[in-house]
């Protein structure tokens, strides 16, 4: 892991395991973290573990539900994808977030 | 606190087993494709794993973390709603008590009669398939039985049985004692589909030959009673009426035979009846039907074409049993007979005719009672609500969410009812003991197999969430509706007429459903009471029935009249003794022989004949049961053997044979005697004061010597004494005047009239227990809800007062709203239980809704509870003074 590598901010894992389900359909859990590091592009130090809990917390949400299934390698993983619920939940988030980076990004651009 | 926190930790455990489980498949598939990945990107097999556990990152810490995230939230949430709960419960102990005590009162009451009500009239038999049984109609000779058994097996497995009776049994030579036993075809056990519990079953060719099958099986009950449950018990011998038989098995333990309401201890080859009872031989007698017939319908078979081939077949047999020679009215009721099937799944039962229609009116009286208890219930849990807005306003202005604490608040009432229904099981077991010996003729336990099963648990548990509804709803909702910001306005503000007007249509409630009660239980005392002086047209009074069995003595023919002679004479000298007369039936005791082919002298014969009961007697009858002679003369000593066959009939029957009353000196036909009637007898009612009094006529026994040996010889004996005192007396002088007989039972006719009053004594009874209950549980919920008003409106009426107000005008105020709630009650209730009452109408005698009594004691008990419960409130209210107005605030 190189020094441009930052931890995963906090609150924002389910947000983009959301994105990730709605952009790309039904996903396994190591679909979804591989997604998310690919998109990343190794500046995200994600331990893959924690998606676990986090996909948990959505589904107790409603926000996603899931089956289990087989992978494109012949093996048993649960599929993970988004609900109607989650799809709303994702765009007032989402609009939020760009709001906050939007607000915070002028803040410290006003230091600098 | 520890406690709990070991609940939820297990508790936990158990909820997040299986997620927990599935997430280490999980992990597992995870890890697998990440090493793949990194196999493929060119690492070596060992140092892909390392990457891939690396990448993962601690497993231990994520199942942690999701073991944490799967449970935590809802759980705790009511792991803490429910300590918040019992807190609250246990810092108002009189009120928990209350509401406990009101609940487990109706809960007990409840779960108690339907499970009565449950092993009479729902439950089916606990045997194979009990829907494919049905029961014959009527009754059959042995030789009509096998008949029919042998010719139909396709279409249905026939099984005879005949009813229990008490037979003396010696267990390795101790003292013989009766014990129940049951004549049963051999496939009894096989064509119900009973397996032995121990040891076997009878073969299916048990009877084949009469006397063949010395063997028993005998009951779980008395396995466990008479020989400690022991295992070896098969094999073993026992005396059953002079005769050795051997134990071949033991029945399952909830068997208790086709009848509910009898549990026999033994079963017997019907083969076998011959050797153990005396008397009559009824297996060789093929003109007699007395055998009971159940079958098992094969598949596919209609029950309505068996029913057809059943009755086509048993003619033909009637006809080979009865020969061709036959009078034209034997004929055609021959040529009439017809087999018809009902369902038997379910047992056959007297009990389920006797008591059925009373078991369904408990049952809805305990309902009743029920809803009372609920609705009381609700009430204080609203006066409770009322008196906490402020804390549950608090909580709302704090952020507590309207459906959390609508949760709690529900959660609360869940606690409550638990504890209800958990109290209510405990009354339960007693209740229905106690319900079972009040059922009963003469305080035994009716023997019914009442078991707590799923179902009578699965009732509970309905109940007591019903019950959450009921009285958890309520109160909720009307608390939570108040707004966030009224925790900072006015204490006092007018936000309670919600609570005030759901606490009034309660108390209206409340008292409607005493006063059905109440009208209920008018009507069923008035009943008793009523069919307590019904005129029998003979006098019980002063009279006994001494119950003789010559036959099981051994006493046949010439000795056995001699015998009945002989105990005339000997019970006509017991000091106190007036006049004593032997009869084949005796009185009161159910018994009745009857036929339909009586006829005027004259009459054509190949018409139907009249129907009428009879009755076999000695001398001195009518003077002996109390039946006044309305013209003629009484049965004498000098009716006997040689001299003109002689009949004494009673009103009705004079009426039916002749249209006149004067029938003295004709004669009518029974059967193929001609007799003539010398006397007419008042029509007596000997089957209590429900029964009916048909046409009757009365035989001299000593010239019917083809009858002479009775089934049973009953004595009646009028006495001069007080005739519970003389009992004794009569019983030493019967076996000291033959000591081969066994000592008699001895009844008390009026004992015996209140016997037949056993029903309608259990619901006088109950229904006054329960409708008490209503009333002292109203009465109590109008106490509560008006001390609550007293203390609210202290304030008001001070400043009434202190504004010039009379005192009493704030008290006449105060009254006229419960009064007003009273009468509504009232208003509600009578016409309820008018309507109501039409649904009973036949458990009734002589007595309605309207009759005055019955509304005069109802709306009286109403308004004096009504009265009561306002005295305390009142009395407070009285004392208020100008200075509380400033205190109360």
């Amino acid at each position: 892991m190189d020094a441009t590598c930052s931890p995963v901010p906090y609150g924002t894992l389910d947000l983009m395991v959301l994105k990730t389900l709605d952009a790309m359909g039904a996903q396994h859990g190591y679909g979804i973290a591989r997604r998310i590091e690919q998109v990343a592009d190794g500046s995200l130090s994600l331990n893959q573990g924690t998606i676990y809990p986090s996909l948990l917390r959505l589904e107790q949400k409603g926000w996603i539900t899931s089956t289990w299934g087989t992978s494109e390698n012949n093996r048993r993983a649960r599929f993970y994808s988004i609900t109607r619920k989650g799809r709303r939940q994702l765009a007032a988030q989402a609009e939020s977030w760009t709001r906050t980076v939007a607000v915070v990004g002028r803040l410290l651009g006003d230091r600098s | 606190m520890r406690d709990w926190r070991t609940v939820l930790a297990r508790g936990r455990a158990l909820l997040t087993g299986r997620r927990t489980h599935a997430l280490d498949d999980e992990i597992a598939s995870h890890l697998a494709m990440l090493t793949e990945d990194f196999e493929r990107r060119g690492l070596d097999p060992d140092a892909a794993r390392q990457a891939a556990s690396r990448a993962f990152g601690g497993t231990v810490q994520v199942r942690e973390a999701y073991r944490d995230q799967l449970s935590w939230r809802w759980l705790d949430a009511f792991a803490q709603d429910l300590r918040v709960s019992a807190r609250m419960l246990r810092r108002n102990p009189g009120f928990t008590l209350t509401a406990t005590l009101t609940l487990a009162l109706g809960i007990g009451a409840n779960v108690a009669i339907f499970s009565v009500l449950d092993a009479v009239l729902l439950r089916a038999l606990p045997v194979s398939r009990p829907g494919e049984l049905v029961l014959l109609s009527g009754n059959y000779s042995f030789a009509a039985f096998r008949a029919l058994a042998q010719s139909h097996r396709e279409s249905i497995d026939l099984l005879a049985v005949d009813r229990a009776d008490d037979l003396a049994v010696r267990i390795d030579g101790t003292a013989s004692e009766r014990v129940s036993a049951a004549f049963v075809s051999g496939n009894y056990f096989s064509v119900l589909g009973v397996p032995p519990a121990i040891g076997s079953v009878f073969a299916a060719d048990v009877d084949g030959r009469v006397g063949s099958a010395p063997v028993i099986v005998i009951s779980d009950r008395f396995w466990r009673a008479r020989f400690g449950a022991g295992v070896s018990v098969v094999g073993r011998t026992l005396d059953v009426a002079g005769t050795p038989l051997t134990i071949v098995g033991v029945t399952p333990g909830g068997f208790f035979g086709e009848r509910v309401g009898e549990m026999p201890d033994l079963w017997v080859p019907l083969s076998m009846r011959t050797a153990l009872v005396p008397g009559r031989d009824l297996l060789a007698s093929s003109g007699t039907a007395w055998l009971t017939l159940m079958g098992r319908v094969q598949a596919n078979q209609s029950e309505a074409q068996i029913a057809q081939e059943l009755t086509q077949h048993y003619r033909a047999v009637l006809g080979s049993i009865f020969g061709t020679d036959l009078p034209p009215d034997v004929k055609r009721d021959i040529a009439e007979t017809t087999i018809s099937l009902s369902p038997a799944g379910r047992g056959l039962s007297s009990l389920r005719g006797r008591y059925a229609a009373p078991l369904w009116v408990l049952m809805t009286v305990v309902a009743l009672i029920l809803l009372l208890a609920c609705t009381n219930v609700a009430n204080l849990l609203l006066a409770r609500a009322t008196a906490r807005r402020r804390e549950i306003d608090l909580r709302l202005a704090l952020g507590i969410s309207r459906s959390r604490l609508i949760r709690q608040l529900l959660i609360e009432a869940a606690l409550l009812s638990s504890l209800g229904a958990g109290a209510g099981l405990l009354v339960a077991w007693p209740a229905r003991e106690t319900l079972l010996k009040l059922a009963s003729a003469d305080g035994t336990r009716v023997p019914i197999a009442v078991t707590t099963d799923v179902r009578l648990l699965a009732f509970v548990v309905a109940i007591a969430a019903a019950t959450t509804m009921l009285f958890g709803l309520v109160p909720a909702i009307a608390s939570s509706r108040s707004g966030a910001g009224r925790a900072l306005r006015a204490p006092r503000a007018l936000g309670e007429q919600t609570a005030g007007l759901t606490s009034s249509v309660l108390l209206v409630g409340q008292v409607a459903i005493a006063v059905v009660l109440l009208i209920g239980a008018g009507l069923f005392v008035g009943t008793l009471a009523n069919l307590r002086h019904v005129d029998l047209r003979f006098s019980p009074a002063g009279r006994l029935i001494v119950d003789v069995d010559p036959l099981a003595a051994g006493f046949h023919g010439a000795e056995y009249s001699t015998l009945v002679e002989r105990l005339t004479a000997r019970l006509s000298n017991v000091p106190g003794v007036s006049v004593v007369a032997v009869s084949e039936n005796g009185a009161l005791q159910g018994r009745e022989s009857s036929t339909d082919r009586v006829y005027a002298d004259g009459a054509d014969r190949t018409k139907p004949g009249i129907k009428a009961a009879f009755d076999i007697v000695g001398a001195r009858y009518l003077a002996a049961s109390g039946v006044p002679i309305a013209a003629g003369r009484d049965l004498a000593a000098t009716d006997r053997a040689g001299s003109e066959l002689v009949v004494v009939v009673n009103e009705s029957l004079a009426r039916a044979l002749f249209d006149v009353q004067q029938a003295i000196g004709r004669r009518m036909h029974w059967d193929k005697l001609s007799l003539a009637i010398v006397g007419v007898a008042r029509d007596a009612n000997y089957n209590g004061p429900r029964g009916q009094a048909p046409a009757r006529f009365y035989l001299p026994y000593l010239q019917h010597a083809d009858r002479a040996e009775l089934a049973s010889a009953r004595f009646i004996v009028s006495a001069d004494a007080e005739p519970s005192s003389m009992v004794k007396a009569l019983a030493a002088s019967v076996t000291s005047e033959e000591p081969r007989l066994s000592t008699p039972v001895i009844e008390v006719a009026t004992d015996l009239v209140d016997r037949t009053l056993s029903q309608e004594r259990l619901l006088a009874r109950l229904s006054a227990a329960f409708a008490a209950v209503a009333l002292t549980v109203t009465g109590i919920g109008l106490y509560g809800v008006l001390a609550y008003r007293a203390a609210r409106r202290t304030a008001e009426f001070a400043l009434r007062l202190a504004l010039g107000a009379s005192r009493a005008r704030i008290l006449a105020a105060f009254l006229r709203h419960e009064f007003v709630l009273v009468l509504a009650g009232l208003g509600l209730g009578l016409p309820l239980a008018v309507l109501g009452s039409r649904l009973i109408s036949s458990l009734l005698y002589g007595v309605g809704p309207t009759s005055p009594g019955v509304l005069g004691v109802t709306i009286g008990l109403t308004l004096m509870a009504g009265a009561a419960a306002a005295i305390v409130p009142l009395h407070r209210t009285g004392r208020v003074n100008a200075m509380d107005a400033l205190r109360a605030e």
